[in-house]
């Protein structure tokens, strides 16, 4: 629960910000003036703070709408991400979000309609481009929806596009928004999956896999086009199997038409991350597989990471079109 | 490195402040002829600096508890004192995320994820007694410079600060008696146990963390080691526990002869590991 929200001044009495505050009564409230004041300080414990984070609510300045990194990718010929939020309520083992950040505490950038424009400006000088934009890099893009809105504001803004699709990753169940809205040609629900037995130990917080496979099957329904992320990849005793089971279970729920995409992408983080990850779960079993170390990045090793990604994509290729298939090599 | 065990220390201003906490917590003296006086329970738990009045102080005495106690990094600290209010007075013990040194304006927000159910107020921190009280923000002397300093030996959430208001518009603070003061802390103890056990909690989990394995300081002392060797024995130990947490490793590396031997011996062990993900806890 929601003890304290810091609040940039410059925004103190932007709409949004005061229809957030609405609905947390008399939760203190402190004014900073920027977000980085309190987010970016060195002596907070990333660990200790994700047990009972603060919100802050903030203003983006600059760096709304950024490049996607280059195999980032799911059919668009060009690719970007944008954030409205920093950090999740999720607390999922291998995050690099917790390697990254000095800082648990949730930060919402109010200011939606800078990121709109920012968006638009895209849209309008890439006319004849097909534009991928990406939501859930540094946070989920569902699971706040209750507090920030992002969904219920942003389809509207995509609905008027003919070449740009807006991809949501999520783990979350929370599918209000989607439920009350007219499903759209050119939105992605991506679902991040992994096996239950892994996810059980891994993805702490979050919806067990077979209540995201259960929303991913509403959604389908309704019409949703749906993206699969089978990203990170984890390795482990029987792990062919466990990936197995779990690709016949989504088959079994999920039909194939309604699949706009699957992606793959093995476990690995930028170097200095990990040491971050290592440092804050010293415990953690995960990072006792079989991860090398190569000048940048801390991953499986080569032969490894093949031996995942060829079986799984040989696997999902048997009920997925290879076109919709993407091997996306990332940094979660 | 130390065993991990609770730790949590105390700067306190006043003895009269101190007197309740020293006397709950079992503290006795442990040195009163080096800068600032000292206290600790028997346990070596609980430690308590006095530091008097003002920011100097606070944070040399934070820094000298810090070195005289082998305060590790995952310590509990806490400031606890009177402090001056403009608004409406409560009896309660208050606790404080949003900290502005006066002279500076700078501002820290120590940001706790413990004290739950005691109220959150701002602290001014100023160089001199002051009878201009800033409505909604309490005033003290010390807690700026405890925080900024305290802060940096272990972590915000595991740096405290803790007030009562004293002194107000209507109650000036050259009235105030040290009795008073003793009263007023007294009352709150049962708050401040609660939050001390909270305090302790997460220092415990910081403790796990953060202290070198036994196995470790067994390994350094049974065979000499290099220092890039100790570096990866560290990793090394730590990839075991967490492999097989209940299996003893000097069962298997007993027998070794040289520091190059036990490393190979543990990495042959830890390397071929695969994570059973079904029957993992």
């Amino acid at each position: 629960m929601i003890e304290c929200i810091y609040i940039e001044d410059e925004i103190k009495d932007h709409p949004r910000t005061l229809s957030i505050l609405d609905r947390f009564g008399s939760t203190r409230r402190i004014k900073i003036k920027r977000y980085g004041d309190v987010f970016n300080k060195k002596s907070q414990n990333f660990r200790l703070q994700k047990s009972n984070p603060a919100l802050i609510l903030a203003r983006k300045h600059q760096g709304l709408v950024l490049d996607a990194p280059k195999s980032f990718g799911i059919g668009g010929t060009k690719n970007y991400y944008f954030s409205h939020m920093f950090n999740c309520i999720y607390d999922c083992r291998y995050c690099f979000l917790q390697g990254m950040y000095s800082s648990a505490n949730y930060v919402v950038f109010v200011n939606y309609e800078d990121f709109d424009k920012n968006i638009e400006d895209l849209v309008s000088s890439n006319p004849n481009e097909n534009l991928t934009f990406f939501s859930g890099y540094d946070c989920d893009s569902l699971a706040l929806e209750n507090i920030t809105g992002f969904v219920e504001h942003t389809l509207p803004v995509f609905q008027k596009f003919d070449n740009a699709v807006l991809e949501l990753r999520t783990k979350s169940i929370q599918l209000k928004p989607l439920l009350e809205f007219t499903p759209m040609k050119n939105c992605v629900i991506a679902f991040s999956l992994m096996p239950r037995s892994m996810s059980d130990s891994l993805d702490h917080k979050t919806p067990k896999i077979s209540e995201r496979i259960k929303a991913i099957s509403k959604l389908a329904e309704l019409g949703w086009k749906i993206g699969l992320r089978f990203d990170p990849l984890i390795h482990g005793k029987d792990w062919k199997i466990l990936y197995k089971e779990l690709f016949d279970e989504i088959m079994l729920n999920v039909p194939e038409t309604a699949i706009h995409s699957v992606s793959v992408g093995p476990l690995r983080f930028p170097k200095n991350i990990f040491k971050n990850i290592s440092k804050l779960y010293p415990e953690e079993k995960l990072f006792a597989g079989p991860l090398v170390n190569s000048p940048r990045t801390t991953s499986y090793a080569e032969n490894v990471e093949k031996e995942m990604t060829d079986y799984c994509l040989e696997h999902i290729s048997r009920f997925v079109p290879k076109s919709a298939i993407f091997n996306c090599v990332s940094t979660t | 490195m130390r065993e991990f065990s609770k730790a949590i220390r105390w700067v306190v201003a006043l003895k009269c402040e101190a007197e309740p906490i020293i006397q709950y917590f079992k503290m006795d003296c442990y040195i009163n002829t080096g800068p600032f006086s000292v206290f600790c329970d028997r346990e070596k738990e609980h430690w308590l600096v006095l530091s008097g009045i003002g920011q100097i102080n606070s944070a040399s005495a934070t820094t000298y508890l810090s070195e005289i106690s082998d305060a590790p990094p995952w310590a509990g600290w806490i400031n606890i004192g009177i402090a001056g209010y403009g608004g409406k007075k409560t009896e309660d013990l208050l606790l404080v995320d949003e900290v502005q040194q006066f002279s500076t304006g700078h501002t820290l927000y120590p940001g706790p994820v413990i004290g739950n159910d005691l109220q959150r107020y701002s602290l001014i921190t100023v160089d001199k007694p002051s009878k201009n009280y800033k409505q909604g923000h309490l005033v003290d002397m010390e807690g700026y410079a405890f925080f900024e300093i305290a802060s940096r030996l272990s972590s915000q959430q595991l740096t405290i600060i803790l007030k009562i208001i004293s002194d107000g518009p209507d109650e000036p603070l050259e009235l105030i008696k040290p009795e008073t003061v003793t009263e007023n802390i007294s009352r709150i103890i049962n708050n401040l146990k609660t939050l001390v056990q909270e305090l302790e909690n997460i220092c415990l989990r910081e403790a796990k963390r953060l202290a070198q394995p036994k196995a470790y300081k067994k390994c350094i002392q049974t065979w000499h080691f290099t220092s890039s060797q100790k570096t990866k024995c560290l990793k090394l130990i730590r990839k075991w526990e967490s492999i097989f947490p209940s299996k003893d490793l000097f069962s298997i590396i007993s027998m070794e002869n040289d520091a190059k031997s036990v490393l190979s011996k543990i990495s042959k062990h830890t390397q071929k590991y695969e994570i059973d993900w079904i029957n993992s806890d």
